[in-house]
């Protein structure tokens, strides 16, 4: 392994850098590094460069301006690595908002409980 | 600099300028230490530079300087702590040890056996892909919050909010093992 390669799998165990949204992919689809290059249509080289890259803001404006950005200089193919992204943000959404659901079971069970002891 | 003016590439492009650099500076200057340290600093320097770029006052430094003394901080701090640590294992009674092996319970005693047979134990007790991952970092003994907020794919929340979701979910995790008299040694 390269020291880049190094470094990058190092960066994706950070939230700041764009590795850890597609670490976050990989570990839900179970993709090995060969598996996401060939979903994100990139070479290994380019993936190296995607990890280092900081992770765009969904929300903000220029998020697509950002992604294509990344896109050129890494030479990966722009419209997977936009949709990749939101993927990954909306599957993060997904899963806040059922943990929440959740917590909201939990609050409503502790208080029908309460309620019948009374 | 770009990485001050947000663009998303930059990172990657400082990175790969300044990494072969700063190794080559590092290894000159710190010839008996391992190689492994002295990347964990260099990528420490240059990723860190990455997240905080205002840490860096030009007027101050020349950036490759300012590299090369960060880098050279972080592994005086790691090789404190390694020394530390190698120090309180010197000073512990063998018989000592041996007394506080007995004081773990017998599940405990399974955390510090073979770690992928603990998850294959226990992984099924947790329906949640990401709270499998979650427990198999905890076996692994990573404390890092950022590699569980990458397994839970949280990466992008606010940090407050990041913090809060990997503790809840430690504690789910804990909670479900514990439901099946699955104890937990303490940390």
């Amino acid at each position: 392994m390269s020291d880049l390669s190094k470094l990058a799998k190092i960066a994706s165990r950070r939230s700041f850098f764009l590795g850890s949204v597609l670490a976050s992919v990989a570990t839900r689809d179970h993709l090995a590094d060969e598996a996401l290059c060939s979903r994100l249509h990139c070479s290994p080289e380019a993936l190296v460069r995607l990890r280092l890259c900081r992770a765009p803001d969904v929300d903000a404006p220029t998020f697509a301006d950002d992604v294509r950005r990344i896109a050129d200089y890494c030479a990966a193919d722009f419209s997977t690595l936009l949709a990749t992204i939101k993927d990954a943000a909306i599957s993060a959404a997904v899963r806040d908002a059922s943990l929440d659901n959740n917590d909201g079971w939990l609050m409503a069970a502790r208080d029908r409980q309460d309620d019948d002891d009374t | 600099m770009a990485i001050r003016a947000r663009d998303s590439t930059a990172t990657a492009r400082f990175a790969e300028c300044a990494l072969p650099l700063l190794l080559a500076d590092m290894r000159v200057r710190h010839r008996r230490i391992g190689e492994e340290a002295i990347f964990d600093a260099c990528a420490e320097a240059i990723l860190g530079l990455c997240e905080a770029p205002d840490r860096w006052l030009p007027e101050k430094a020349s950036l490759r300087t300012f590299l090369w003394m960060s880098a050279t901080g972080d592994l005086k701090n790691e090789l404190g702590r390694a020394s530390l640590r190698a120090q309180r294992e010197k000073v512990i009674d063998p018989v000592e040890i041996a007394q506080l092996r007995r004081n773990i319970t017998a599940e405990a005693e399974i955390f510090e056996g073979d770690k992928n047979d603990v998850v294959s134990r226990y992984e099924h007790l947790l329906a949640d892909a990401g709270d499998r991952e979650v427990f198999r970092l905890m076996v692994s003994g990573e404390r890092a919050e950022t590699a569980y907020v990458v397994a839970l794919g949280i990466s992008l929340l606010p940090a407050i909010e990041r913090k809060r979701r990997v503790k809840q979910a430690k504690d789910r995790v804990k909670k479900r093992l514990q439901r099946a008299d699955v104890v937990w040694p303490t940390e």
